[in-house]
């Protein structure tokens, strides 16, 4: 399964998606997004499935194709 | 964000950031007199410090996070 | 304690440092295979930490008057005292994360009970860097104990009794462990095989694997110095890639 990050630095600071892990299951996820996205000292991190995203407009198949969520 | 918070991030030189006081530290001597070198160490999740008592270079997992496994003590 | 170590201890800390040793060198090797880049990245991870904790360890037995260059690269495969479970590679993935996670975790709760003043602020360090060994090794086994029941099942069969032979007898309590009556451990092999098996219960809860009935481990036929009840230990061909022996041409003297 592939995991969203979006994660921001400090309180009040924009949510902001910062990568991707592959993971089979959410515990592993969460061990990679920790380690891998280690350049700062998050206030928040959070993962959600890429199968979960809903869509609105836009092909996401497309941005996905276009390294725009990964 | 509090002010002390502001205070200490401003008196803070680049790349050589005191550790928090009786956080961490020197795992060979037991010092806190350590200095942080760098965020980045030689491998992920790790900081480089060095204590400035015994004269050593040493890594701790990142940001003062001081998590240890369950034992079941 | 702060004074010298009992004799047992040597041979304690000598297990735990040559055990650490060849889970760093399986590691090494299973880092560049996977199953993902980010196992790869983490697997790397471990490989170092595993290695700076052998030197400590090594350290610490020169100290008590063992030599260290002869610890480091110039013993023969039976000087080895590493766990049964560490001498082979893990032919598949399941079978690593079962092997070497499992020993991984035994080594810790085994240096989490030294209690003399010589590992103070080490064994604190590297229980930090085993937090995230953990948090990596416990989320691979409770994932394989759910998707692959059967071939886990058969891994933990197949470790189990040399990861328990590795802690210790069962019979060694708080009033017969040599290290605990001597001060140098708190906890008894018999109170870390029942703090490990409550952790693997932990692992494998709500799956279909369950925990074999743990081998008690007989004390007169145990190996107190390489820990474990049969002979056997790496290989040639481990020995020589421990040792860099295919190195040492390019080796600047």
């Amino acid at each position: 399964m592939t995991y969203e990050v979006l994660a921001r630095v400090s309180a009040g600071d924009d949510l902001k998606h910062i990568g991707s892990v592959e993971a089979p299951s959410d515990k592993l996820a969460r061990n990679y997004a920790d380690t891998t996205y280690d350049e700062e000292d998050w206030s928040v991190m959070v993962l959600v499935k890429r199968e979960d995203l809903v869509r609105v407009t836009g092909d996401v198949t497309e941005a996905i194709g276009a390294g725009e969520l990964v | 964000m509090s002010s002390d918070a502001t205070d200490d991030r401003e008196a803070e030189a680049p790349g050589e950031r005191e550790a928090p006081e009786g956080q961490l530290s020197c795992p060979f001597c037991d010092s806190t007199d350590v200095v942080k070198d760098s965020d980045f160490g030689p491998e992920i999740s790790k900081s480089q410090y060095y204590c400035n008592f015994c004269e050593t270079p040493f890594e701790r997992i990142k940001f003062g996070e001081s998590r240890r496994p369950e034992t079941g003590r | 304690m702060s004074d010298g170590w009992p004799p047992e201890a040597v041979d304690y800390v000598q297990a735990i440092a040559d055990t650490k040793l060849m889970l760093s060198h399986w590691y090494a090797e299973q880092a560049f295979i996977g199953p993902n880049i980010q196992d790869n990245i983490a697997l790397f991870s471990l490989t170092q930490d595993e290695y700076g904790q052998v030197r400590q360890f090594f350290l610490q037995l020169e100290g008590q008057g063992l030599d260290g260059d002869r610890l480091r690269s110039d013993r023969e495969r039976e000087e080895f005292h590493n766990a049964a479970t560490t001498d082979e590679p893990a032919p598949d993935w399941t079978r690593f994360e079962v092997r070497f996670g499992l020993t991984d975790r035994a080594a810790h709760l085994m240096f989490d009970a030294i209690v003399h003043d010589d590992f103070a602020g080490l064994t604190e360090k590297m229980s930090e860097e085993e937090y995230s060994h953990f948090d990596f090794h416990d989320g691979w086994l409770e994932h394989l104990a759910d998707a692959e029941p059967e071939a886990f099942r058969a891994a933990l069969a197949e470790s189990l009794p040399d990861v328990l032979t590795f802690i210790g007898p069962a019979a060694y309590d708080d009033d017969t462990d040599p290290l605990v009556t001597a001060g140098f451990t708190d906890r008894s092999a018999a109170e870390l095989r029942g703090a490990f098996l409550d952790h693997l219960e932990g692992i494998v809860e709500g799956t279909a694997v369950t925990v074999p009935d743990p081998d008690p481990v007989a004390l007169e036929e145990w190996d107190e110095r390489r820990r474990r009840v049969a002979g056997g230990g790496i290989g040639a061909d481990v020995l020589d890639s421990i040792r860099g022996t295919g190195n040492e041409e390019f080796a600047v003297r």
